[in-house]
This record gives C-alpha cells, sequence and structure tokens, in this order.
C-alpha cells in the first residue's frame, strides 16, 4: 500500500510536466535538447514527452516596439526630434527561436534597424515637407525596408508610425519668434485694410451724396423753367389774343396796385379825368 | 494516520468543535466552487469564454454557467462608449457643485502645424469593443495602442493644416480626418475597436506667442469695426441725401404747378374780360379805367390838377372827397 503512493506521485508529476496548454494568443515551440522537434499554433490542451521534451512559449499577437525620441537631420539641414513606435510579430517562431530567441533581442535589433533606416529617410526630405506630406511616404518605405532585413529571423514588421515630430526644445525659441513676427505682419495688414476700406466706404458715400444733390438741384432748376416757360407760353397765348388790349389792361392793374397812400397825382386839366373829377366834385 | 486525527482534534479542542470547522470548511470551499462556475454578464457587455487556452464562446447578458478551472471568461463591455484623454488627463470627476479637474501632458499635447507653428492640441478618443475576440487576440495592450495610433493619426492630420485652421475653422475637418487615419491605423493591427468620434478639446499656442496671436483677432475686429463705422455713415449721409434731393425735385414740382396754375388763373380772367371787351370794347375799356380810377383815386396821397406848368392842389391826405 504505502509504495503506490511515492509511485503516484511521481506519476502525477510527469502527467503534469506532459501536458500544457496552448493559450490563443501563444504558439509554442517544442525542443528536445535544444533541437527543434514541432510548432504548435492551435490553441488547446496538448502533450509532450516530460522533461525530455521542452515546451517554449512565443507570443502570437502583435507586439508593440516604443523607442525613445532622438533627433534627426533633415535635408535642408534643420533638427526634428521623432518620437516614433512600431508594431511588429514572430510569424515563424521556428526560426524565430533559433536566431534571436527571445522579445527583448527582438526589440534590440528592431531598434537599430529602425533607427538607422528612419534616419535615412527622414535624411532625404525637408522638414516641411516631412510635416506636411511626406510622413505616411517615409513610415511605408521605412516599414518595407525594415520587414526585408527582419524577414530572416521570422520577424514581420506590421508597421513604423512616427508618433511626434517635434522641434528640439532648443530650437523652440527661433519658431516662437518666427510666429510672433508673422502675427505682427498680419495684425498691421488688418489694420491697414480696416483704414482703407473704411475710407474708400466713405469717400464712396461723401460723391454719391454730391452727385445726387447735383442732379436733384439741375433737375429743381429745369422744373422751374418749365414752370416759368409754361407760365409765360400761357400768358403770351392769352395776351397776344389781343396785344393793345392787353396793354391796357395790364396798366390799369398795376395803377391800382401800384396806386397807394403816399402817391402823389399829377393830373392835367383837360383829360378826361380831370373833367370826371369836377363832374363829381 | 490515527495520530494525525488525534494531533487535529487536540488542536481543535474537542471531537465535536473538529466535525464543525469540517463543517464550516466544507461550507466556505463549496461557496468558492460556486463562485467560480456561476458568473455574470452586464446588459452591455459579452463574455468571452475561454476553455484550455482556446476561445470557444461568446456569452450574452445574464448568468451563466462554466467549469472551473478549465474555463475562464473575460466579460468585455462591448455596447459602452469608452474614451481615451490623449494632451491631459482627469485628476478629479466633475460633480454637481464643481467642475473636473485636470492636468497638462505637455508632450502629448504639442505639435507642429503645416506651416511650421507649435500649437497644444487636446483631445479625446470615444470608441467601442466592436469585436470582444479580436481585442482579446490580436494585439498585446490593445489600449495603449489605441494611445499611440491616436497620436500619431492627429499628428498627421494636424500636421497638413495651417495654425489658423487648427485654432477656428478648421475643427471639424480635423476631428473627421483624424478619426478616419485612426480607424485606419488600428484596422491594420486587427484591434477590434471601432472609434466613435474623436473630439478636439483644447487647442492653444504656446504662452510665449499668446499676445501676438491676441493682436491680430483685435486687429481683426478693429478692422470690422471701422469698416462699420463707415457703412454706417454711408447708410446715414445717402438716404438723406436722396430725402433732400426728393425735397429740391418735389419744391421745384411745386413751384411749376403754382406758376402755370397762376398763369391760368391770371389768363382766365384775362380771357373772360376780353371776351366782354370783345363784345363792346369802348364801354368795356371805359367801365374797366372808372373802377381803376373808384378803387385808387380815394386813397391817394394828394392830388394836382397842373395847367399849363401851374398846379392846383386838390386833395390833401389820402381821403376821400
Amino acid at each position: 500500500m504505502k509504495k503506490i503512493i511515492p509511485v503516484l506521485i511521481i506519476l502525477l508529476i510527469l502527467l503534469a510536466n506532459a501536458t500544457f496548454v496552448v493559450y490563443a494568443t501563444e504558439q509554442v515551440v517544442i525542443t528536445e535538447f535544444g533541437k527543434p522537434v514541432r510548432v504548435v499554433t492551435e490553441p488547446g490542451l496538448n502533450f509532450k514527452m516530460p522533461f525530455i521534451h521542452k515546451a517554449t512559449v512565443l507570443s502570437k499577437q502583435i507586439l508593440d516596439y516604443d523607442s525613445a525620441p532622438y533627433n534627426i537631420y533633415t535635408s535642408d539641414k534643420k533638427t526634428m526630434r521623432v518620437d516614433n513606435y512600431a508594431k511588429w510579430r514572430i510569424v515563424d517562431p521556428l526560426v524565430f527561436l533559433q536566431s534571436l530567441r527571445t522579445e527583448s533581442a527582438a526589440q534590440a535589433r528592431l531598434d537599430d534597424m529602425i533607427y538607422s533606416i528612419l534616419r535615412e529617410e527622414l535624411g532625404k526630405y525637408t522638414f516641411t515637407d516631412i510635416i506636411r506630406k511626406e510622413r505616411t511616404n517615409i513610415m511605408q518605405t521605412v516599414t518595407t525596408n525594415v520587414n526585408k532585413s527582419m524577414n530572416e529571423f521570422g520577424v514581420e514588421l506590421i508597421d513604423v508610425r512616427i508618433k511626434r515630430a517635434d522641434l528640439p526644445q532648443e530650437n523652440e525659441q527661433a519658431v516662437f519668434n518666427r510666429m510672433i513676427s508673422e502675427r505682427e505682419r498680419m495684425a498691421s495688414r488688418y489694420l491697414s485694410e480696416g483704414d482703407e476700406e473704411s475710407l474708400k466706404i466713405t469717400s464712396e458715400a461723401d460723391k454719391r451724396v454730391a452727385v445726387v444733390l447735383a442732379r436733384a438741384y439741375r433737375e429743381a432748376e429745369e422744373i422751374k423753367a418749365e414752370g416759368d416757360q409754361e407760365a409765360a407760353q400761357i400768358y403770351n397765348m392769352a395776351y397776344d389774343r389781343d396785344p393793345d388790349f392787353y396793354s391796357f389792361w395790364i396798366a390799369l392793374n398795376t395803377l391800382k396796385e401800384t396806386i397807394g397812400g403816399s402817391t402823389t397825382l399829377f393830373i392835367p386839366h383837360d383829360s378826361d379825368l380831370a373833367r370826371y373829377i369836377f363832374t363829381i366834385q | 494516520m490515527s495520530t494525525i486525527k488525534e494531533l487535529i482534534t487536540e488542536a481543535a479542542g474537542s471531537e465535536k468543535n473538529l466535525r464543525r470547522y469540517f463543517v464550516i470548511s466544507i461550507i466556505i470551499l463549496a461557496l468558492i466552487f460556486i463562485s467560480s462556475v456561476f458568473y455574470t454578464v452586464e446588459a452591455d457587455s459579452v463574455g468571452v469564454v475561454w476553455t484550455l487556452g482556446k476561445i470557444t464562446d461568446e456569452t450574452s447578458p445574464g448568468i451563466h454557467f462554466k467549469i472551473p478551472l478549465i474555463q475562464t471568461v473575460n466579460v468585455i463591455p462591448t455596447r459602452q462608449v469608452l474614451r481615451r484623454e490623449i494632451g491631459y488627463a482627469t485628476t478629479q470627476a466633475g460633480q454637481q457643485d464643481r467642475p473636473a479637474q485636470y492636468r497638462t501632458i505637455p508632450d502629448q499635447q504639442r505639435m507642429l502645424t503645416g506651416d511650421e507653428n507649435i500649437a497644444f492640441v487636446d483631445f479625446t478618443v470615444q470608441y467601442r469593443i466592436a469585436d470582444a475576440s479580436a481585442y482579446l487576440l490580436n494585439t498585446q495592450n490593445p489600449i495603449s495602442t489605441l494611445d499611440k495610433a491616436a497620436e500619431a493619426a492627429m499628428r498627421l492630420v494636424v500636421g497638413e493644416d495651417p495654425i489658423d485652421m487648427v485654432l477656428t475653422d478648421g475643427k471639424a475637418e480635423i476631428q473627421a480626418a483624424a478619426k478616419d487615419v485612426l480607424q485606419q491605423i488600428i484596422n491594420g493591427y486587427g484591434l477590434g475597436i471601432l472609434v466613435q468620434s474623436i473630439q478636439l478639446q483644447d487647442v492653444a499656442v504656446p504662452h510665449e506667442v499668446q499676445p501676438a496671436f491676441k493682436a491680430v483677432v483685435d486687429a481683426k475686429e478693429e478692422k470690422e469695426t471701422k469698416i462699420n463705422q463707415a457703412l454706417r455713415h454711408e447708410n446715414t449721409v445717402i438716404p438723406r441725401a436722396n430725402g433732400e434731393a426728393e425735397q429740391m425735385i418735389q419744391s421745384a414740382s411745386a413751384y411749376k404747378e403754382q406758376r402755370t396754375e397762376g398763369a391760368i388763373g391770371d389768363v382766365a380772367r384775362f380771357a373772360a374780360i376780353l371776351e366782354e371787351y370783345t363784345k363792346s370794347k369802348a364801354t368795356t375799356k371805359t367801365r374797366l379805367y372808372f373802377e381803376m380810377i373808384r378803387e385808387t383815386l380815394p386813397n391817394v396821397h394828394s392830388i394836382y390838377i397842373t395847367k399849363d406848368g401851374d398846379a392846383l392842389k386838390l386833395l390833401q391826405i389820402g381821403g376821400g372827397m
């Protein structure tokens, strides 16, 4: 009875070492004394020879690489501070295990490669072009080129991305100065535009006023002249019917209006008027 | 064997105590067992079930069974909108009586614009875990991946635009473009995340240049003010001039009316008298003459009758005879 228990314990230990679970996020390489035997990529419960076989677990996931920021030089001799990250994964676990062996070794290799290739690529373009339009282009080229080299290690580079591209802190003041003087130019431009346009509007308005008034004055005078003319025509037409009678009549009316309280009349004694006066006397 | 039992019994105190402790431990173990068999999936989540390392099921909200030790479950909130803050972090959530507190993360905020200006941009990414299995499987650290990709996307978009667009009227466009770029990047990683929106929060310029930027805003405003003043002047003087012009024309027309009507009136009187005159010339003339005399003579100051150069005063101060 007692002898069974240690045997059972040994069997349990052996069983424990012979089974292993491969998670869906993992891939496992089974080695026999360092020599690779098989690769397990399907998740689930698996078996191996206890102790003789060793199961090395590698990740099947997309892994992260993130470098510390560093300075590069652009083609126009400006300094840019670049912070990039990369996404990679182990596509051939066997090759990977035989070459790089560990994730940290892979990280180190990626570091070297991405750093030099990215630096080289960025150095081909000007600062402005990198910021404004060549970013995607550069990232794609670097990904392709690094991938070519990383392939022999069983590693696939998914992409390299520029997370941050800035000016080194030392160069910022120069940019601030440029920004300030650019803004100052804009401000004075707005002010002078304001003066110019308001002056234009005001003088246009004043000119229109002068024109409107001058035209109206002319028209008014014309209308008045028309009035005078029409009146004259009416008078002439009427009075021309009998000019003699008209002179008589107008003389009478004028006398009516002009003879008043301060008038002195001199009447010849042999005139009809004198006779009239004496008659009524 | 029996000695062990004796030792335990001694430690427990008595055989009855031993039984009691035994029952209690059985109950505790049972509870532990039950808690490892049942699991709850909240209403906005799914339960991703792993069986021996493999994803075997996605369970819907509610209470479910799982086989302990062999199965584990990740409850993933697939219907909840989650968010990431880039450029700043909320240190204290907002309450009813006080606003939320933040701290800025300058390295995340600082960006170069397309015209090589420096801007500080804070933004949030609103997202949903659309594919729970992909989210768990494909990428290591999916959330930090999302953060990094978000920074890369926003810097790409901001780097294409001039600073005035970033500060003022380009925000909607930038938000939409960054969202598209980010979604494209994370699709390449199989992140299983759907970006709902990106929202710009604070967008500012470095404080060293802020006065200069404000000066431009002020100058723009002043330009508007000056132009408005000029327009007001225009809107005052032109209607006024039009009014004056109208008036001038109206009074000229009135004058014309007056003259013609007056002429017609005068002429009518003359015409009437002319008609009479035409009928009997001498009579009319005489009558008119003496009418005039009658009207005017009584009012004159003095009348002199003259004969051969001598004047005989007939009447003095105007009065009747």
